[in-house]
């Protein structure tokens, strides 16, 4: 039994229309407010999960769905404990509200491949309540005991089978019920769908036009904008002259906003094609000076004399000193998230308050900082999420919102921003360039003495509690206050080092120094965040040591990790899917393993050669996620996460000249396209434990696999992101 | 001045500037919104539309170039229910974030209309246009497939129409 009143913030309902409405806060503490969907003047209490007088079952979403399958997992959850086809829930994304914020976090924020695993109970107890408490109705109307009635095919029956009912018939009588202080979950040998349902709840609207992403909504008199950026980072609008964009057909306004200069017009390409009759003057502002030669030189700078912060020292340092040392410099740059989806944002600003609709990663923060934004109570701004053409760490960052509220403000009239492509590309938020000075001390035995190592990189999250940690203070508190946190964060922030300070393997010492280096670059969260480059380092780094060693890599690792963990069982069964030894004539492999989000994934990487040409012939993953909910939207999100791997280590290269990114469109940002993407084969691992991760971690080790493949292959070590197919 | 054409076998007319590109034509004067804007350069595919049957980028055809011609965007492209590019692309689980699923198959549809039994050197000559940032490629390889076999029967059923 799950017992319910340790929470305490179960909440019940009735709705119009005699519906069952019944919440669970995920974050759990205190009073709140009202849920946000409130109808004028009725009290009627939003939730995960409502069921309606008509039957319709409602789960209300909190999290993102951009393409990681979100609403797939929680509707099978759900489904699981309701007897009921997941296909069969509507859904709803939730507004913003704290009793929808993650439990880690208690932010609505999507990331941190944290959905499932942070619903795996909450949203199951919320199901097996309403099941629950619909069992007991059916039962008192039946005059029955509440054990002789069970739910299947989205229906309460009798056991025998003599009476059936909807769940809409029951759900008045199951509101005035008092809330079961615990309830019994589906035992795991009852699951009909919980690891084995496939089918996404969002696949027929995604291939029938249908589905409705930010850049599809469209209001009654609403006006379309586009804003010109200063191109030069941190820099500002020193002048313009809009005159002739104003002339131009169609076209509604041309002001300044949101530190750049909107223009808005009845139509996008109206709009676009004003935009560039605009006469603007930019000041370059502090990074002016700024290339990525300098960010790499003063990288290496901070290598070579900057003091760094211990993260780990384990063991002991050797007395001996070493016959040979390995040593290497990794380096990644900066990359661009670049979804499909280019940014934009809907706006509707009047005297009662605003409302946004959007594609976002985090709409309580978004709330919080148009608030701000526009000097009204987070109350008065509602936030409509739509589906997310991508994220991938992007839409946590909430610029475009503000930008949108701002610009619709200042023109009266409902906007709807949109970002261009070459928008998108240059002012991102960047994964950092890093770059990480390894080295490995050999004994005259030939044993390892120790690995050491030395990062320097940005701190992301004191970079994002600067831009998004506002949202969290009240209106009257300066947003410089934030400084002050993200200083505090900065001196804790893990993002510097994650995935290479955790080597996995046993070793007779290792010490990992971070350092942090800000160039003033945008930077934020990309697919996997720290571990995206750290992974490329460390296991890289450990395929240079097996080689300087002499030992083949995949034995290397084993004999340094314990037989029962889940890095060598993950290593095992990457190496029998992929015949790690015996690869096809003409093929060679490399290996590595990573974890990340509470996942362990482990990737083989297939090159052949031809003429001084390499080519990836086939990427097989293992991995062990803990439960699998949905076995092939786990597939996916491998595969989703190992094209994007392949896309940054082949192609990702975001370049600075006058604190401007150079890039602009996928002609000079490329991705990875249909002809060069290679067989993905994906073993998932069985385990009992509670669902990990899966967007992000299957991510971090396609790289290192690939350019130890390639080393293989060629016998040339590439330390540099992006590789190099020759 | 107006300009019209076929829009998913049905007259239509827009009054838009004639250099506009359709896919905005598309997306805000006709309200038809599948069709997706990526790049604005014809770098993506997000936009792909057939234009008389011959996959075209619509974010870099002006609306001049459609006068009199036939458009199908993706809302038009099954005649009856779905399309077995449809069907096949929900079977295989294809789309993740979906965005660029509607220029996804549209240029497989143009692909399948040429060429019913596509190898994957022709699916990659036909699709590699056509960018996805969630790594569906893979799914959309085994979709075609699976729909040039649904399409055999009524292809064959075809050929022996009178």
């Amino acid at each position: 039994m799950n017992n319910l009143s340790r929470r305490g913030f179960l909440k019940v309902a009735g709705v119009a229309g005699g519906g069952l409405v019944l919440g669970f806060g995920l974050s759990g503490c205190g009073e709140k407010a009202p849920w946000p969907n409130l109808e004028a003047g009725v009290f009627q209490p939003n939730a995960f999960l409502q069921v309606r007088a008509d039957g319709t079952v409602v789960l209300t979403v909190a999290k993102a769905e951009m393409g990681q399958g979100v609403t797939t997992g929680f509707a099978t959850l759900v489904a699981e404990e309701l007897g009921m086809d997941p296909l069969a829930l509507q859904l709803a994304f939730a507004e913003p509200h704290p009793d929808y914020g993650d439990p880690e976090n208690q932010i609505m924020i999507t990331g941190g491949s944290s959905s499932l695993k942070g619903a795996w109970t909450p949203l199951r107890e919320a199901a097996a309540t309403v099941r629950t408490m619909l069992l007991t109705a059916a039962a008192s109307s039946w005059k029955v005991s509440a054990t002789d009635c069970v739910v299947a095919g989205g229906k309460i029956r009798l056991r025998d089978g003599s009476k059936e009912g909807g769940f809409g018939e029951f759900a008045a009588a199951a509101a005035a019920l008092p809330v079961p202080q615990s309830v019994s979950l589906t035992p795991a040998a009852q699951w009909t769908l919980i690891g084995k349902h496939g089918a996404r709840v969002d696949a027929a609207a995604k291939v029938d036009g249908s589905a409705t992403f930010g850049i599809d909504v469209k209001l009654p008199g609403m006006l379309t904008a586009v804003l010109l950026r200063c191109p030069h980072q941190g820099g500002s609008l020193k002048s313009f002259d809009g005159a002739r964009a104003s002339a131009a057909p169609g076209v509604r306004s041309v002001f300044a906003c949101a530190g750049g200069v909107a223009v808005i017009a009845d139509r996008y390409w109206s709009a676009r094609s004003a935009a560039a009759l605009v006469d603007v003057q930019w000041e370059k502002g502090p990074l002016a000076g700024l290339d990525s030669a300098a960010i790499a030189r003063e990288q290496t700078r901070h290598l070579d004399e900057e003091k760094g912060k211990v993260v780990r020292e384990d063991g002991n340092a050797s007395t001996v000193a070493p016959a040979r040392q390995v040593k290497a410099e990794y380096s990644v740059p900066y990359l661009a998230h670049a979804t499909m989806e280019p940014l934009n944002a809907v706006a509707s600003v009047t005297a009662e308050g605003a409302e946004i609709w959007t594609g976002n990663q985090a709409p309580d923060v978004l709330q919080g900082l148009v608030a701000r934004a526009l000097g009204l109570p987070g109350s008065k701004v509602r936030v409509h999420t739509t589906l997310l053409g991508g994220g991938f760490g992007r839409r946590c960052m909430l610029d475009f919102a503000v930008e949108a509220a701002l610009v619709a403000k200042a023109a009266g009239a409902p906007v709807k921003l949109v970002w261009s492509r070459e928008d998108d590309m240059q002012h991102d938020f960047y994964r950092p360039s890093a770059l990480a000075r390894l080295s490995a001390d050999i004994a005259a035995d030939g044993s390892l003495q120790g690995v050491e190592g030395r990062i320097v990189a940005p701190s992301i999250y004191s970079l994002m509690a600067k831009e998004i940690g506002p949202s969290m203070l009240p209106n009257w508190m300066p947003a410089g206050v934030m400084a002050g946190a993200a200083a505090l964060v900065r001196s804790s922030d893990s993002t510097i080092h994650e995935g290479i300070s955790a080597l996995p393997y046993d070793l007779p010492y290792v010490r990992m120094e971070s350092l942090e280096y800000d160039p003033g670059v945008r930077s934020g969260v990309w697919r996997s965040v720290g571990h995206s480059q750290n992974a490329f380092f460390a296991e890289a780094f450990v395929d240079e040591i097996a080689h300087a060693v002499g030992e083949d890599p995949l034995a290397f690792r084993l004999k340094r990790l314990p037989a029962t963990s889940r890095h060598a069982k993950a290593l095992q069964a990457v190496a029998e899917a992929a015949g790690w030894g015996k690869p096809s004539a003409g093929r060679v492999q490399g290996i590595a393993v990573h974890e990340s989000f509470g996942t362990v994934v482990a990737e083989v990487v297939e090159v052949s050669s031809n003429a001084g040409k390499s080519r990836i012939e086939r990427v097989v993953c293992a991995v062990d996620c803990g439960t699998v909910v949905n076995p092939d939207v786990v597939r996916m999100q491998v595969e989703s996460a190992v094209v994007f791997a392949l896309s940054a280590a082949l192609h990702g290269q975001i370049t600075i000249r006058e604190g401007a990114v150079e890039q602009s469109n996928f002609d000079t940002y490329p991705v990875l396209r249909m002809n060069e993407c290679p067989p993905i084969e994906v073993v998932l691992i069985a385990s009992d434990a509670a669902p990990s991760g899966i967007g992000e971690p299957p991510t971090p080790p396609l790289a290192p696999a690939l350019a130890n493949a390639l080393f293989a292959a060629t016998g040339e070590r590439q330390r540099s992101l992006p590789l190099s197919l020759g | 001045m107006a300009t019209e054409f076929m829009l998913n076998g049905k007259p239509a007319r827009a009054d838009a500037d004639a250099q506009t590109p359709l896919l905005w034509v598309l997306r805000e004067d006709l309200e038809l919104t599948g069709t997706k804007f990526g790049c604005g350069k014809g770098l993506c595919g997000a936009c792909t539309v057939h234009l008389d049957g011959t996959p075209v980028r619509s974010c870099s055809l002006p609306l001049s170039l459609a006068a009199g011609r036939s458009i199908t965007t993706i809302e038009g492209l099954a005649v009856d229910g779905l399309h077995p590019l449809q069907r096949a692309w929900i079977d295989a689980n294809a789309p993740q974030c979906g965005y660029c699923q509607s220029g996804q198959i549209m240029s497989a549809a143009a692909l399948l209309a040429t060429n019913p039994a596509p190898t994957d050197a022709d699916i990659d000559a036909a699709m590699s246009g056509n960018i996805c940032r969630c790594g569906t490629y893979p799914r959309i390889r085994i979709a075609i497939k699976r729909a040039a076999e649904l399409m055999k029967p009524a292809a064959v059923a075809a050929e022996v129409q009178p």
